[in-house]
């Protein structure tokens, strides 16, 4: 994972980064808009912490743990 | 920065107009190079002049609560009281800066031409344009007034006191006593502009409906402004030698004010930002700065010029440095609103978003363009590129249009929505996972249609909702946790998709 993370490859598809962000946008905008009082007023009723800052970025990549299940159904799929 | 916030903290913004109007009309202008303004009594006279009369001007406009119209009305009255009842030069043909405008439109003992142009200078020059670089200066103090009832009475004595002492001084070391009639009528002049300026409406610039043009056009608009006025008082009277050609250089001198005026008034300054005050007074003073330089190294001078390009780049610096504090403060006040509008108050029209994406930090303008150089990668694709790029091309737009869909329609989807009995979460994850079929849905479909390979997990579309769908389901439902930590503006939203978009195809 680390090797492929350094390789040529990762740094092009890093250039084409906005893409990215075009092709997952309806996944992460769907939910985010059509809730977004119901969420404000979970923040404000329930004074969540926020949590923000080069910590709160690593925070934000909890998601990224989703990939363990797609790993699994790869591996299990490919054999 | 800090240097200029310590000063701040250390002067009232009175005392900096009382020093900045004199510097303004008169050291910056050439009329009085550095070895004369400095000298110390005429140093006394200026700064007890312009200082007071600036700002009696400003407390006046203040207390009586008007606006930019009454400022310029006083600031004609000051050009008269200054210029036709001080020193007189609205009468005296041998002033020494009035030059040919001695001659060219004196009627009745009266230097029309000249007196219509000092008059607009000391209004615009001498008074709006300090006021406002001090305003700009102190945001904050802008809609108050400056100085106590004392300090004023003691400002107005000073000021009268001064322009007695002047006329008296003037007229004995010119040996010229303007025509009574005509001095008493230049005096009910003034009374008048005053009167005018107390009766004139306070909203008088702020009526126009044409949306708001960019700084960068309404200090196009002052410099040239300058410039016009220039060439109709400074050049056109030494080359109209006919019969009513100082009616015709009165004309275009009015034309000019009045046009100028009314086309700026045409746009909505309620919308206006600090910035476009910044652009219009520094449109003014452009010129000035420009050619400071050149008036030392001008051998027709009598006067001693020296030091004047050191003024001029001063007066540069000063006028960046404001600049910059001024764009600062707007870029942040745009970025707070820019949070606020973007991240769930979205009830902010088409202007404010342009102008939003205007003011945003430099390194989102960067990723801006970076998201150009993308629209255009993904258009070449379309045209140019593989069965697998023009899926990928196809694919992304149609994504990036189905987010503008979301985007226009998020009133109707939310209104809908919370009629859902559902708990909030599984809503979430519920609709995270309709987004995710739609996305993987979409690439389905445009690998069938260009008949490409290997973009899809799978050619099978139900297997590769199966294959692909844990993914999405775990990632939204973790995405719930997130954004019950943090409101996500709707970059940062983005942002994230990008990362986990990435992290995918790393893996």
């Amino acid at each position: 994972m680390k090797g492929k993370l350094f390789s040529l490859d990762s740094l092009l598809l890093l250039l084409v980064f906005p893409l990215f962000m075009i092709v997952y946008s309806p996944i992460l905008l769907f939910p985010n808009l059509a809730l977004r009082h119901e969420i404000t007023t979970r923040h404000v009723k329930s004074q969540l912490i926020t949590v923000f800052g080069f910590k709160g970025f690593f925070y934000a990549m909890l998601p990224l743990l989703g990939l363990i299940p797609y790993f699994l159904t790869f591996v299990f799929l490919m054999d | 920065m800090g240097l200029i916030r310590r000063l701040q903290l250390s002067f009232s913004p009175a005392l900096v107009l009382f020093f900045l109007s004199p510097m303004i009309a008169e050291l910056l202008s050439g009329s009085s190079p550095p070895v004369e303004f400095f000298n110390p009594l005429s140093f006394i006279m200026l700064i007890s002049l312009y200082g007071s009369g600036a700002i009696i001007m400003r407390e006046l406009k203040i207390r009586w609560k008007k606006g930019i119209g009454s400022l310029l009305l006083l600031g004609a009255a000051y050009g008269i009281i200054e210029e036709g009842l001080m020193v007189a030069s609205f009468f005296n043909p041998n002033w020494p800066d009035v030059g040919i405008l001695g001659v060219f439109g004196r009627w009745l003992d009266v230097n029309w031409v000249w007196a219509l142009e000092l008059t607009v200078y000391h209004a615009v020059v001498s008074i709006v344009v300090p006021i406002f670089l001090v305003e700009l200066a102190y945001p904050e103090l802008r809609s108050k007034s400056w100085v106590s009832n004392k300090a004023l009475k003691f400002l107005i004595s000073l000021f009268v006191g001064v322009v007695c002492m002047g006329f008296i001084l003037v007229s004995v070391s010119f040996d010229y006593w303007p025509p009574l009639l005509q001095y008493v009528l230049m005096f009910l002049l003034a009374v008048l502009l005053i009167y005018l300026a107390y009766k004139f409406p306070a909203n008088w610039a702020r009526v126009g409906s044409k949306p708001l043009r960019s700084p960068l056009f309404f200090g196009l608009i002052s410099l040239l402004s300058m410039v016009a006025g220039a060439i109709i008082f400074g050049i056109l009277p030494y080359f109209m030698h006919f019969q009513f050609s100082p009616v015709i250089v009165i004309f275009l001198g009015l034309l000019l004010i009045f046009g100028v005026l009314g086309f700026i008034r045409r746009y909505n300054w309620r919308e206006a930002t600090d910035l476009h005050k910044f652009a219009l007074v520094a449109g003014i003073l452009l010129p000035f700065i420009a050619i400071a330089p050149l008036q030392e190294f001008d051998p027709n001078r009598t006067d001693n010029p020296v030091g004047m390009s050191f003024v001029g780049l001063i007066s540069l610096v000063l006028l960046i440095l404001l600049g910059w504090k001024v764009k600062k403060r707007i870029n942040s006040d745009m970025r707070s609103q820019y949070k606020t509008k973007f991240k769930f108050n979205l009830s902010s029209s088409v202007f404010d978003r342009v102008l939003c994406i205007l003011s945003l930090p430099r390194i989102m303008k960067v990723f801006a363009v970076w998201f150009l150089a993308i629209l255009i990668l993904i258009v070449h694709w379309i045209f140019n590129g593989g069965a697998n790029d023009r899926t990928i091309g196809f694919s992304s737009l149609i994504c990036g249009f189905s987010s503008l869909f979301i985007w226009r329609f998020r009133a109707q989807l939310e209104s809908r929505v919370n009629r859902w009995r559902w708990r909030t979460k599984t809503k979430f994850i519920f609709l995270g996972g309709i987004g995710a079929l739609w996305v993987e849905f979409v690439f389905w479909l445009f690998e069938r249609i260009f008949n490409a390979s290997s973009i899809a997990a799978s050619s099978n579309l139900l297997l590769d909702w199966l294959i692909t769908m844990p993914w999405y389901l775990m990632m939204t439902y973790l995405l719930w946790y997130v954004v019950n930590k943090y409101l996500f503006s709707i970059f940062e939203l983005l942002l994230l998709g990008g990362f986990m978009s990435f992290g995918l195809m790393v893996f």
